[in-house]
């Protein structure tokens, strides 16, 4: 393990890390609440605006990532497409601070209204009340698009987090409240990835050894339940558009311990991860591309 | 309390001589579960006991061996009530 502070790659539970200094936080206030002022006009449009701002400052290397940072994780990339994947994430960026921003400022709905599914037969079966559902959420592409998708529809959806939980005392409650929602036939949403919580076993993504979140694929040990792996991502007309993938194979819990029945689970989810940001580099948070950087490089190298 | 050191010792590990008591946390900082074993033991001891082990009891700080058996004891003296 390289860096404590690095949530891929801790492996106790973890608390979410200081904010950082007074000004970045007051930049980041600024930054939402010019965010909300835009959104309130047009949401559409004042993402694009964001968008491009993103593009823009990237391009004036005031936001980050580098084309060296980009090239150093996703090094198989050809060369010229290195400054336009930097020029994606930093774009990503400054549309998920104003996601995010409307979402802490109650207008999911807003969000809600950008929403569409890619494959209407998946998301049939995702709101097919007879199997036991937890959604497998990634800080990548408009991760706050997951809770505007699930807004409004017909099925019970219990987010077990999206925002911060401060300590272990509230996580555990989380996590019953999250076990019951999902014997009561409720969708639960689950995060992989990001700081707070317990970590799995190491596991290999993008060729790096990093850890998950324990609790989706203890929540799948404790009730049978399946996890379903769902991403959103900003479509060129700021709309967000849903992915579902299919379900993360489910090794025979008879035969494994308890353990091990939670690691097979996490080396499958980071597979469909690894496949998922090998396919589209330019959904992956900056934060994440950082530490996935911090994080050991598995003996295999990143192949 | 014996059955409380029983569940430990099967499901978790085997409480050190003298180390349960009522105010003994259970948590990290004391018996040393994570948040996702302690809800483990809630499922187990609701199996167990057969009667529910609701979210709220993280709700009042740290979750404790005595606040455990109280638990336990009130929802005993609930269902013997006619």
């Amino acid at each position: 393990m390289t860096n404590a502070a690095n949530p891929l790659v801790r492996d106790a539970e973890a608390d979410w890390p200081d904010p950082g200094p007074a000004w970045k936080q007051r930049a980041r206030h600024l930054c939402d609440a010019t965010a909300i002022r835009l959104a309130r006009a047009h949401v559409p449009s004042a993402l694009a605006l964001l968008g491009a701002a993103g593009r823009a400052a990237n391009f004036s290397n005031i936001l980050s990532p580098s084309t060296s940072e980009v090239a150093a994780l996703f090094h198989w990339l050809p060369r010229g497409d290195l400054g336009r994947v930097a020029r994606s994430i930093a774009a990503l960026h400054l549309k998920n601070r104003a996601a995010i921003a409307l979402v802490q400022d109650g207008r999911t709905a807003d969000l809600a209204r950008l929403v569409r599914w890619s494959d209407d037969a998946r998301r049939a079966d995702l709101m097919d009340g007879s199997q036991s559902t937890v959604i497998a959420a990634c800080h990548v592409g408009a991760f706050f698009g997951i809770r505007a998708a699930l807004h409004g529809l017909n099925r019970p959806v219990f987010m077990m987090r999206d925002l911060a939980m401060p300590d272990a005392a509230s996580r555990a409650s989380l996590f019953k409240r999250a076990l019951e929602a999902l014997r009561a036939g409720e969708l639960v949403v689950a995060t992989l990835d990001g700081p707070g919580g317990i970590s799995t076993r190491e596991v290999t993504c993008l060729g790096r050894h990093i850890v998950l979140r324990r609790g989706a694929f203890a929540l799948a040990r404790m009730t049978g339940a399946r996890i379903v792996p769902v991403t959103c991502a900003w479509t060129r007309r700021s709309r967000i558009d849903v992915r579902i993938a299919p379900p993360i194979n489910r090794p025979d819990q008879a035969n494994h311990a308890l353990a091990d029945f939670e690691h097979e689970m996490a080396a499958g989810a980071a597979r469909w991860l690894d496949g998922y940001l090998r396919a589209e580099p330019h959904e992956i948070w900056p934060s994440t591309l950082r530490n996935y950087l911090a994080a050991p490089q598995s003996p295999q190298g990143a192949s | 309390m014996a059955e409380l050191h029983q569940i430990l010792s099967s499901r978790f590990r085997t409480p050190r001589p003298g180390e349960l008591h009522e105010d003994l946390d259970l948590g990290s900082s004391g018996f040393g579960l994570d948040s996702i074993s302690l809800t483990e033991l809630l499922i187990v001891s609701e199996d167990h006991f057969r009667c529910p082990f609701p979210y709220t009891l993280f709700d009042d700080g740290p979750l404790t061996v005595g606040r455990l058996v109280a638990h336990v004891r009130e929802a005993r003296r609930a269902d013997s009530q006619p």
